[in-house]
């Protein structure tokens, strides 16, 4: 029986029986904002730091960018930059995808490019934790319903090949937890975690939901949760039981 | 040089006590710390300076003690989750009505139905049909969907029970309760909801996926379709197949429930053989069914070659989730099922042949 991959993040494994089970490929999905960057990119951080070569994609931003916005959110952890040069914990931007960020530009590059480059980089930083963020671009690439559908899927058939345990985020057009909906291609994942915002102003309130992980008896409480300088603290009430 | 090293020696001194200094200052700010923490409580937490600790102070005695007055010691957004985490515990008489965001105040009643089983506090959560559903998703009992107001919900609720019980019971024929709506809304409905009720459950895992692949790729399939397709593939029973509208997910369900018949060892070549020999009427079917399972027994492509398109798109399915070689995919003329075959294999088992045929 495959094991479980600890996310190290301080009250998530609580929530998920101890954490996400080996191989699975997650998807973590919420509004702009909720936190999905920072959310997979501590969990990198903290697989790292136990030795395990992790790799965050990053399609949307340059990678300097994302790896500053987290140090400064993050600022409470002061051996990312450590990790980032020993080379357990990578961020990739566009640039170091294969001249995709250029290719995408013009149009001529294709989905399975874009698989066989995250695959060779994979392959590269011998990583076996990867997320990639986010996914938006993706169905941007190619505008054909089906054809996203099938993209998606050779994607994570991919990932799977490479037995990797990968989070892909997925943009949610809502913050509100009443008006999201679930997208086809989350059919195809192991796990589905949903990050919800609610609320104004100072009475803002953040909180995660995880919808389904396969292979794991998990909390279905939605629980509130707070990003610190010290990485996310989720306040997980161990003592309540659903089922 | 005496001199020199007097005033080595006394700097060295210095730097000495100085850092027994720091030391004994960070002991004793450490036990200042954990006195504040251990010493009755609350008043030690709020001595505490830095306001992440104090918030972290308050928490563990509010929670432990139960005592909602010490979570509105705190500022906002902690001394709402203090509260949240209080009133979550089902052992206490703590209220949801105490937590001042609406959002978290319904999560809360929310959690607290679905977790001590009451309905009655739906109405309170903000998400009722959501809350009543996952109540009787846990109870497994469908008369509770009744209370759902909403005729989609109501059917949607039922359906996945339906489902649930279908598949557990291995009864096929229970399927026919599941809604056949084909919408996308509603067939994913279901099928989060029986994935729900089946959380943890690993021996559903490859006729879940498998039936949730060909929904995926097919794009518009009921929830019906989808339980006959992992009940046929539990009973073993290929027949249960027939039931399902859809031409393609049909044939995949058959190809399937074929390698779980062949896996289990119920389908014997020499049996099958022996059957239709004592069949005077002997048709195409079962000599095309015995050359299918000498095919998949023998691993031998090119029978299946000679079988029409049915039976030899079975039989490279088959051949191919048994080598576990994508290539015999290549050689099942349907575009959807050729499809399916290759995705299934890496989807489910992670395994892709990488050597030559």
């Amino acid at each position: 029986m495959a094991g479980v991959v600890k996310t190290g993040i301080l009250g998530l494994d609580a929530m998920l029986n101890g954490g996400i089970p080996e191989k699975n490929q997650i998807v973590l999905a919420g509004g702009p904002g909720a936190g999905k960057t920072l959310l997979s990119f501590e969990f990198l951080y903290r697989n790292a730091k136990q030795g395990n070569n992790s790799v965050m994609f990053v399609v949307e931003e340059e990678a300097e960018k994302v790896l500053e916005n987290a140090k400064g959110a993050f600022s409470g952890l002061k051996d990312i930059d450590d990790l980032v040069k020993n080379g357990s914990l990578s961020v990739e931007g566009l640039s170091a995808v294969s001249n995709a960020s250029e290719s995408m530009r013009q149009s001529s590059y294709e989905f399975g490019n874009f698989i066989s480059d995250i695959e060779a980089i994979i392959a590269d930083k011998k990583a076996t934790r990867v997320v990639i963020d986010s996914t938006a671009v993706l169905e941007i690439l190619v505008k054909d319903p089906l054809m996203f559908r099938k993209s998606m899927l050779a994607l994570v058939v991919d990932l799977r090949r490479l037995g990797v345990t990968s989070i892909l985020t997925a943009e949610m057009s809502s913050l509100e937890k009443q008006s999201l909906s679930f997208r086809p291609e989350f059919f195809l994942f192991d796990g589905i975690i949903m990050l919800y915002l609610s609320g104004e102003e100072e009475k803002r309130m953040q909180s995660m939901e995880i919808i389904k992980m396969r292979g794991s008896k998990h909390s279905f409480v939605t629980t509130p949760y707070d990003i610190s300088p010290a990485g996310f603290k989720v306040f997980a009430a161990e003592e309540i039981t659903q089922e | 040089m005496a001199s020199k090293t007097a005033a080595r020696d006394s700097k060295g001194e210095k730097l000495r006590i100085y850092a027994a200094v720091i030391v004994v200052l960070f002991v004793l700010a450490v036990a200042a710390n954990a006195i504040a923490r251990n010493d009755g409580g609350v008043s030690g937490c709020m001595r505490l300076i830095q306001q992440s600790s104090k918030n972290d102070c308050l928490s563990q005695i509010a929670v432990s003690t139960g005592n909602l007055s010490v979570c509105s010691l705190m500022n906002g957004t902690y001394m709402n989750t203090c509260y949240y985490a209080i009133s979550l515990n089902n052992t206490r008489s703590a209220n949801c009505a105490v937590i001042t965001n609406s959002s978290l105040q319904g999560d809360c009643y929310y959690a607290k139905a679905t977790g001590t089983q009451n309905y009655s506090l739906c109405n309170l959560s903000g998400a009722y049909s959501s809350c009543v559903m996952n109540i009787s998703f846990s109870q497994k009992n469908a008369t509770l969907c009744g209370f759902l107001q909403n005729k989609t919900n109501a059917s949607v609720c039922a359906s996945t029970i339906y489902m649930y019980n279908a598949v557990k019971d291995y009864k096929p024929s229970a399927c026919s309760q599941v809604s056949d709506n084909a919408s996308y809304s509603t067939y994913s409905s279901i099928l989060y909801g029986f994935d729900r009720m089946y959380a943890g459950n690993s021996s559903l895992n490859v006729s879940l996926s498998t039936s949730y692949l060909a929904a995926y790729l097919q794009g518009s399939i009921s929830a019906r379709s989808i339980c006959y397709f992992i009940s046929a593939y539990n009973t073993k029973n290929v027949s249960v197949c027939g039931s399902i509208g859809n031409a393609t997910i049909r044939n995949y369900c058959g190809y399937y429930a074929n390698i779980s018949t062949y896996h289990s060892g119920a389908l014997n070549y020499t049996q099958i053989a022996a059957e239709c020999s004592s069949n005077s009427s002997a048709s195409a079917t079962c000599n095309s069914s015995i050359a299918l399972v000498r095919a998949i027994s023998t691993d031998n492509a090119t029978i299946c070659g000679t079988l029409g398109q049915v039976y030899s798109g079975a039989c490279y399915f088959a051949l191919a989730q048994k080598l576990h070689n994508p290539y015999y995919c290549g050689f099942i003329s349907n575009t959807s099922e050729n499809e399916i075959c290759v995705y299934s294999m890496s989807y489910n088992q992670s395994q892709v042949y990488n050597g030559t045929v």
